[in-house]
Parts: structure tokens; sequence; C-alpha cells
């Protein structure tokens, strides 16, 4: 996204010129100038979505059931920011001969090839995967614009095309000969909507072409847990009591349920009272989980200090014998 | 092309500022009728040639650049020399294994286009420049001739007698889903035409 400076060619005055802009007009005469250059030319998909329904969309895609109530009362929206994410678009024809059944002669054949490749790593988007068949969804259906670098950054943060390293297309297809070969850089546009709870940040992603759910990040629900918990508990309560009253018979129902149950019903127990845990949706609803470094409530915030109180008081008691 | 340049997009002839889209690199000037392709040097001057629809459609009409060739061709040493036209399309086809090369069709089906006097248009960007373009009415004619035998582009003698710039209409619905072409009725979707 270079942009160099000359003389117009009508009237003399200076002409700024951005490389990825293949148009160009004088601001004194109104002439217009091709900019005849190596950069690939760029075009940008047009954003349909607006920062109320990015927000909007966020807020109904939450209400899912991994999703923490809580988070979704308390969770203070920060920020909702536009990002023109950059793919090279790799466009060509290749001629070779293809033998379409074994014992036929070769023929003769043109075809031609069309891939796209993220041009930046979007480290400042974290840890966001971007499939790039989304992109080329979006620009069979949706409409394009003409890259305005200057109108972009007035809305949004426009990614720098990094990745410089792109395939050769022979590499790709074998033996068979490139006529052409085109690069053209593709901004997507995408709204991050952030989300701060309890000094955590949670952001979402949607696609500002159709307001597709890209990636949901919120805390996680506990209520499901609790439930299995709560049940775990009961059954293992009942196989005590039915021990303690038949006496003899305790360990068996012990041994063959309430161990296996109690192990199984562990780690659901443990994330309970620890509540650490993120949740993230993709778009096609695939729910992942991510550990945290959060402790929410002040329930465990009261079991440790008693905890520590306990602790203290033996101590100190241990020690003033 | 090492070195950024600007080229001023203005009629040599009548000084009117060209018209075209802003993504291409064909515009045209309809007052003189040509055609102009940004090419290594400059602006290169073809012929402009605005097609007729051959089927018509009360449809909105966007049109699609073409390079024309009128070209002489001997497919074998032996053979005598025939004369065909091609139209050899200025945008890119996203998959023509799935969609189909609207150019080879004209040659296929041998389709003459007829031409109208045209003022004002709606023209779609053309990427593809005039020596590109040059290479495929060889690589049309070993595409059509492959079933008989094996020919290959190289091998096939061509010469282009001359060339024109051809704008055809092609049918779009106010949606804008799809692109219907004018002469054949062969359809694409929006995405596929480049």
């Amino acid at each position: 996204m270079k942009a160099e400076v000359f003389s117009c060619i009508a009237c003399g005055a200076p002409l700024a010129v951005s490389e990825s802009q293949r148009i160009n007009q004088c601001r004194y005469c109104k002439s217009k100038f091709y900019v005849q250059t190596p950069e690939p030319p760029a075009m940008v998909l047009a954003a349909a979505i607006d920062e109320a329904d990015a927000r909007r969309i966020v807020e109904e895609k939450m209400r899912h059931r991994e999703i923490s109530p809580y988070f979704l009362q308390n969770a203070v929206s920060v920020k909702c920011t536009l990002y023109f994410i950059p793919f090279f678009e790799v466009r060509g024809v290749k001629t070779g001969t293809v033998i379409h059944a074994p014992g036929k002669a070769p023929e003769f054949s043109y075809q031609t090839y069309y891939y796209l490749e993220k041009a930046n790593d979007l480290k400042e988007l974290g840890n966001f995967v971007f499939d790039a068949a989304l992109v080329e969804e979006a620009l069979l259906k949706s409409k394009h614009t003409e890259f305005d670098p200057v109108g972009m950054r007035k809305q949004g943060v426009v990614l720098p095309p990094k990745n410089t390293s792109l395939l050769i297309s022979k590499a790709q297809y074998g033996s068979m000969d490139d006529v052409e070969n085109h690069h053209r850089l593709v901004y997507f546009p995408i709204w991050e909507v952030s989300r701060i709870y309890q000094g955590i940040l949670f952001k979402s992603f949607i696609s500002a072409v159709d307001g597709r759910v890209l990636e949901i990040q919120a805390l996680r629900s506990q209520s499901r847990k609790l439930l299995f918990s709560t049940f775990g508990l009961f059954c293992f309560a009942i196989l005590i009591g039915r021990g303690l009253y038949f006496g003899k018979n305790v360990l068996l129902p012990l041994l063959l349920i309430a161990f296996p149950t109690a192990i199984i019903l562990f780690p659901y127990l443990w994330e309970v009272f620890a509540f650490q845990e993120m949740v993230e949706i993709s778009g096609g609803g695939e729910v992942r989980f991510q550990s945290i470094n959060y402790t929410e409530n002040s329930f465990v915030k009261f079991c440790s200090g008693l905890m520590d109180g306990v602790i203290k008081f033996f101590w100190q008691g241990k020690e003033n014998e | 092309m090492s070195k950024t340049g600007i080229i001023e997009l203005k009629c040599p002839k009548c000084s009117c500022i060209l018209t075209g889209p802003g993504s291409g690199m064909i515009f045209v000037c309809f007052n003189c009728e040509i055609g102009f392709g940004v090419e290594a040097k400059g602006l290169g001057k073809y012929r402009l040639v605005c097609i007729k629809p051959a089927q018509p459609r009360d449809m909105e009409m966007i049109y699609f650049p073409f390079w024309l060739f009128h070209s002489r061709f001997q497919v074998l040493p032996e053979a005598p020399e025939q004369e065909e036209m091609f139209y050899i399309p200025a945008f890119f086809i996203k998959s023509i294994s799935n969609y189909g090369d609207i150019g080879f069709y004209y040659l296929q089906k041998g389709v003459r286009l007829e031409s109208e006097a045209k003022r004002s248009l709606t023209i779609f960007p053309g990427e593809r420049d005039i020596l590109m373009a040059a290479h495929y009415p060889a690589i049309y004619l070993a595409k059509l001739l492959s079933c008989k035998y094996p020919a290959r582009p190289e091998k096939i003698k061509i010469r282009h007698q001359g060339a024109a710039l051809a704008l055809i209409p092609f049918y779009t619905d106010p949606g804008g889903s799809s692109y219907m072409d004018s002469q054949i009725l062969w359809k694409y979707p929006p995405g596929a035409l480049r």
C-alpha cells in the first residue's frame, strides 16, 4: 500500500497516487489517471453490516446454552472495531494434455485455477482462525467496492498484507504450463466486538459482509455441570445410605458404581467451584472450551478464605504449643 | 513493468475523459468509438464494436469486454489456410471446467455477432490485456480440434489480421444473482466472472 507523488500531466499540480488504487483523479483539474504498477490491484468486499447490527447479532448468538447468563447480564461491551483483512486472490490459466480414459489418446485441455491465501497472520486479532472459503463465498455472492485506503482507515483498521510469498501455480499444478497468472488483494471486512467481564477481555468476530458469526467468545455456563454434579452426589448419598443400612452390602455397590461415578464427576466438581472456562463458538456451531486463569464468585473466595483461616488457626495453635 | 507510472485517461482524438470501470484495464471513448487497453507503453487504441443482443429480453444489461481477433490459421502444414473470428473474454472466468468458456462456445457454435451504435453503457471490468488474449485463439483451436487429432497451440500456425474491442451485452436481474449472455443465453453466477 505504497503512495507516490507525481505531477498531473494535464495541469502540473502534485498528484498523490495510491499503488493499490488503479484509477486516481487530480484534485484540481479532475483529470483521471491509470496507475501502472507492479503492486497487485486491490478490491474490498462491501460491508453491509453496521456497528449496531454487529452488536445485536453478537447478543443474539450469545443466548446459547453453553454461555453463562451472569456473563450476558454483567459483561460490559467495550468496543466494536471494523477490521479489513487482506487475502491474496490468485487466478490463472494453464494448458496441457489430459488422458480422459485409460487407453485413449491424450487430449489438449486448458483450465483455469483459482485460490485465496491469507495475506496477514492476524496476530492483532488473537488466535482467531479465518477460513478463506468464507471469502470465496462472499466474492461469489456479495458486492465489491473499490479500494480506498483513506476511507477504509476512517471506518476501521486496515491490516497490511505481510505474506508476500505467493504460491507458484506451477508448483500446485504439476506439469501443466501457465498461460497467465494474476494476483489481486481482496479485503474482507469483519467486526470485532469486545466485552469485558471481571477484568478479562472476550472477543467476538462477525462478518461485516453478511453478518455471519465467525467466532463468539464468552464465559461458560456452569448450570449443566452443576446439575450433573448434584445428581452424582445424590446417587452417591443413596449408595452410602444403602450401605449403612444393609451393613455388609456396602462394599460392592461402592466399588462398582460410586467410585467410577466419583471419578467421572471429579473434573466437573472441580470446575463447578473453579469457574475457569471460556467457551468459543465458531460460525459453524462448533463449541470449544478453553481454560482461563480466572476465579469468579464470592463463594470460591469465601471457601478459600475459610480454608486459609482454618490452616492459620491450627498452625498457630501448634506453634503456641 | 518495474516502476510505477501514470497514464492519463483521455481520448487522444477528442480529449474526452475515457469511460471504464475503476478496477479494470479497459476503457472506451464512445464519441470516437475507440476502445483502449492498458499496455506496457501506455494506452493501446482499438476499434470499438458494441454488439447487438441476438435474443432480446426486457432485462437490465451490462456489457462485457471481449478482444475480437480476425485471424487466419493453418492447422496442418499441408492444409489450406482458414479464416475465423475469435471472441476472447477480457475478463476472467473463475472455473471454466464448471462454468464453461463463453469465448470458446462462440467459436464452437459459430456465432456471428452483429454490431450497433451505442453512446453510453455499463461496462464490466476487464483485466486481460490484448497481448495475453492473443494466445487464446490458438488455445481455442487446439481444444476444438483435439478430438480429431492431438493438436498443440504452438503447432497451429496463426496470423492475426486485425483486433478490436467488442462489448457484448449480458443480461442481469435486479438482484444481480446471475449474468446471462445475450447471444446463446449461457448463464454465469455473479462471482464466476471477475
